[in-house]
């Protein structure tokens, strides 16, 4: 009985040992971290970009509702995807500032997809009409910052 | 007259059946990546598949036997083992990623998300893979995969600086913001879903399923060598399209949503609406393909009675594989696993299984037994060896390319 509860233990501590081990990783390098920042910007620009094209020709009236509906979905869910796996990301503390800054409009980005996702959705033209808006915005914010940060690597 | 209508019906047929879910989305991202300077890889992969579904053709006329049967008689069995597991794995990933784009494809037309689909176009597939009869499936799905052809008009209507295109057709560059490694590893990725394995397979056993003979080599031929290269065009008119209404935005395609954007963009509602129709048909035909790919291998290899041209009670074990096979498939799905990466699994898959598919049928198509006076002649031996270095070559360089780019990433 004693040996199985030792076992047992050494079971849960070799698993909670491991556990720690993935969660508390060292820092990213510098370049690391440039290189996974351009690449979660991309996406994001990718996934505001994309919406931005659907809004505008739904709202001109080229799209089926059904279609608007599931790509927004489509674009929301790898942007989140892509941004919870960045916001796990430990940065090298050079870069928090910047990283914090990328964090910040990630959220942005993911608080427009979801407006235009509840929009398309509910077929709420003027909802619709803002959730473009706030894209076209956090599309714009979201290039700038990608240039800006690529700018600082150079 | 009845003839010439059989060889148009053949053509169509195989344009409509040439693209599926590989080429869509690959072409795609490609396209709104690097525009269409990888479109020489598209023609090179295009001849390389027309060059062995030629040679896989005869032999099928030839012998009266398929691929898998032959190789194992003439290379023994651990080589047709080493053929076989490669070709199946890809095979049953290509099934998987065809069903996958079948159900994403039904979610952008009634908005239900695609896990509450993927049970539904399991059963429909395997339905048609029981009943329907091989020519009813082959033409109907082909002719209606022609509706991808709205692809071409979409890009024609986008307007696109033509003179543009042609230049980065002509020439192997790259966009400033892209690497090398990235460029070659979509250029594997895209002679990958070109040159699947499936499709040769596929073409062999559907000739015996046909059973053709001699005089069908003509028609053979020219569904080859005309419907492939048109077939080639649709790829390479998905990926322009990208080039066009997505690259300026730095859109990368992530989804098959993204893929159809372009021809709403230039077509409206009419235009996605038979943009989504050819999307369905293209999967379904190809995930039929494949289905019985899967059957077919097995079958041939371990010598048991395969085919719809004879009843489903005559071919029960070869009907059993095709139950199995679409149940897995329908299982993996399930899980959630993003239909969009199992189809850059599969096509890299495809690179990689590439020499121990092509490689057999090279020997074979030239076996004076089997073939008699329709051996390969020496433009068919030439193209085949030429080939055959640049599956190698794709096949070593696959893996390493997906890693060190992070999956083209």
């Amino acid at each position: 009985m004693g040996g199985r509860v030792r076992l047992i233990a050494a079971v849960v501590a070799v698993l909670l040992l491991g556990g720690c081990g993935v969660r508390s990783g060292a820092a990213e390098s510098e370049s690391g971290w440039r290189t996974e920042v351009d690449q979660t910007l991309g996406t994001a620009v990718s996934s505001l970009g994309t919406t931005m094209l659907l809004l505008e020709n739904q709202a001109d009236g080229h799209l089926t509702g059904n279609y608007v509906v599931v790509a927004v979905r489509d674009t929301l869910r790898t942007l989140n995807t892509e941004a919870q796996a960045f916001e796990s990301l430990q940065p090298p503390a050079s870069e928090a500032a910047a990283n914090r800054r990328a964090v910040e409009a990630l959220g942005r980005a993911v608080t427009a997809l979801n407006a235009a996702s509840t929009a398309a959705s509910a077929g709420d033209r003027r909802a619709g009409r803002d959730a473009l808006r706030d894209v076209r915005r956090a599309y714009a914010a979201l290039q700038d910052l990608r240039d800006r940060l690529t700018e600082a690597a150079r | 007259m009845k003839r010439l209508l059989a060889l148009a019906l053949g053509i169509l047929t195989a344009i409509g059946g040439f693209v599926d879910i590989g080429d869509m989305v690959v072409n795609a991202q490609v396209g709104a990546r690097f525009d269409l300077s990888l479109g020489l890889v598209v023609a090179v992969g295009v001849l390389g598949i027309c060059v062995f579904a030629e040679m896989s053709g005869r032999v099928a006329v030839c012998s009266k036997r398929a691929t898998f049967d032959l190789v194992r008689e003439r290379l023994g069995p651990r080589v047709g083992l080493l053929n076989l597991v490669a070709s199946l794995i890809v095979t049953a990933l290509t099934f998987v990623a065809e069903i996958g784009g079948v159900a994403l494809a039904l979610a952008l037309v009634s908005s239900v998300n695609d896990l509450l689909i993927i049970p539904l176009v399991g059963l429909l597939v395997w339905l048609v893979l029981w009943r329907a009869k091989f020519s009813l499936m082959e033409n109907v799905l082909g002719l209606l995969g022609l509706a991808l052809v709205v692809f071409a008009v979409a890009l024609w209507k986008l307007g696109p600086d033509w003179s543009e295109l042609g230049h980065q057709l002509a020439t192997a560059d790259k966009p400033a913001d892209e690497t090398w490694t990235t460029y070659a590893y979509y250029s594997v990725a895209l002679f990958g879903a070109a040159m699947t394995p499936y499709e040769v397979f596929f073409f062999s056993s559907g000739g015996v399923e046909e059973g053709w003979t001699e005089k069908d080599l003509g028609t053979m031929r020219a569904n080859v060598f005309v419907g492939f290269p048109l077939g080639g065009l649709l790829s390479l008119a998905i990926a322009g399209c990208a080039s066009v209404a997505l690259g300026p935005l730095a859109i990368d395609v992530a989804s098959l949503s993204q893929v159809a954007l372009p021809v709403g963009i230039a077509l409206g509602k009419i235009g996605l609406a038979v943009a989504l129709l050819g999307f369905v048909a293209a999967t379904f035909g190809a995930a039929c393909e494949t289905g019985l790919s899967t059957g077919y291998a097995l079958a041939q290899y371990f010598g048991f009675q395969w085919g719809k041209y004879v009843r489903p009670g005559e071919a029960t074990r070869f009907h059993v594989v095709l139950v199995v096979a679409t149940f897995l498939a329908v299982g993996v799905l399930m899980t959630g696993v993003d239909p969009i990466l199992v189809t850059e699994a599969s096509v890299v898959g495809s690179a990689v299984a590439l020499p121990l598919t092509y490689f057999p049928i090279l020997v074979v198509a030239n076996d004076i037994d089997y073939m008699g006076a329709h051996r390969n002649g020496l433009l068919a031996n030439f193209l085949g060896t030429i080939y055959l270095v640049l599956v190698f070559v794709a096949a070593v360089a696959a893996i390493p390319l997906l890693v060190i780019t992070g999956m083209g990433a």
